[in-house]
């Protein structure tokens, strides 16, 4: 298949999510949907936020942050700080790219060390 | 010390010790001067802008592309936020011997001191190359480094104190 799923460059283009796949003109869409579903599959597998340990933030500040950007209530958020102390990393959420990217510039924003990664 | 007390107007008054606005009033300046021509190669600078994509070097470069400004301004103005604030203290009555100073911020700006002063213990905490074993242990007070030691516990009781009253804003606790 010669259609490109994963954009160069996801920003600006408003389709980084929902590709359609475009089958060949001719070819019947009966032989279209296996490959059709292998490859949407990794354009649409979610993408995961995680927050990295940092010796310098203080426990409470990361609960604080969890609880007012995600709206987790304290012991979710207390949970999840707790495994990013201990693992070193937590995913805080799992969403699409574009949100994801959106959660990652707001905990850069109260300056927490965030990452972002496809799951999978 | 610090005090931080809810006024009836929903804004804040927050009581510092006279004795400790000198060492307040030097911070703002340190932070602006790292922000002022960022050195991306440094811990510090990389600290404060961290990376969003740490396998995929071209998604990262677009990310910071579209938002490493927004970052930086945002940062600049929790540093503006503090100085301004703290310029506009009043002198107030003395406690138990203290004598001390009261500034007067809204629920924004109390928010804005509080990334300010988690930004500044990034700053320090990466200078002094915080551990998770440092952090806990004493320093030896001959240490050149104990100053700014020092200071980035004496900022964290600051912060904790923020975010504390932070939380009972949001009526969490």
């Amino acid at each position: 298949m010669g259609a490109e799923y994963e954009p160069r460059n996801g920003y600006g283009n408003g389709n980084a999510y929902g590709s359609e796949f475009h089958a060949a003109p001719g070819q019947a869409p009966a032989r279209t949907v296996e490959p059709d579903t292998e490859e949407k599959s990794k354009v649409d597998r979610p993408w995961n936020v995680v927050v990295w340990n940092d010796p310098i933030t203080l426990m409470s500040y990361v609960v604080f942050v969890f609880q007012k950007l995600f709206g987790y209530n304290r012991e979710k958020a207390t949970r999840l700080m707790l495994e990013v102390h201990h693992q070193g990393r937590s995913v805080v959420a799992t969403v699409d790219r574009e949100k994801g990217e959106y959660y990652v510039s707001r905990l850069h924003g109260f300056g927490l060390q965030a990452t972002i990664e496809q799951t999978g | 010390m610090i005090w931080i007390s809810r006024k009836k107007d929903g804004g804040w008054a927050v009581w510092f010790a006279s004795s400790e606005i000198s060492d307040l009033e030097k911070l703002p300046g340190q932070l602006r001067g790292v922000l002022a021509n960022p050195d991306f190669s440094s811990k510090v600078i990389a600290r404060l802008f961290p990376q969003a994509y740490r396998d995929d070097p071209e998604r990262e470069a677009e990310f910071q592309r579209l938002l490493r400004d927004d970052l930086l301004q945002r940062k600049l103005e929790g540093v503006a936020a503090f100085e301004r604030t703290l310029a506009n203290r009043k002198e107030t009555r003395k406690l138990l011997g203290f004598s001390l100073v009261q500034v007067d911020l809204t629920g924004e700006e109390l928010t804005l001191w509080m990334g300010f002063f988690h930004d500044m213990r990034l700053l320090i905490g990466t200078r002094l190359d915080i551990t998770d074993e440092s952090w806990q242990q004493e320093i030896d007070p001959r240490d050149p480094r104990a100053g700014e030691f020092n200071l980035l516990h004496k900022l964290a009781y600051i912060e904790e104190t923020v975010i504390q009253a932070l939380r009972k804003a949001e009526k969490w606790d």
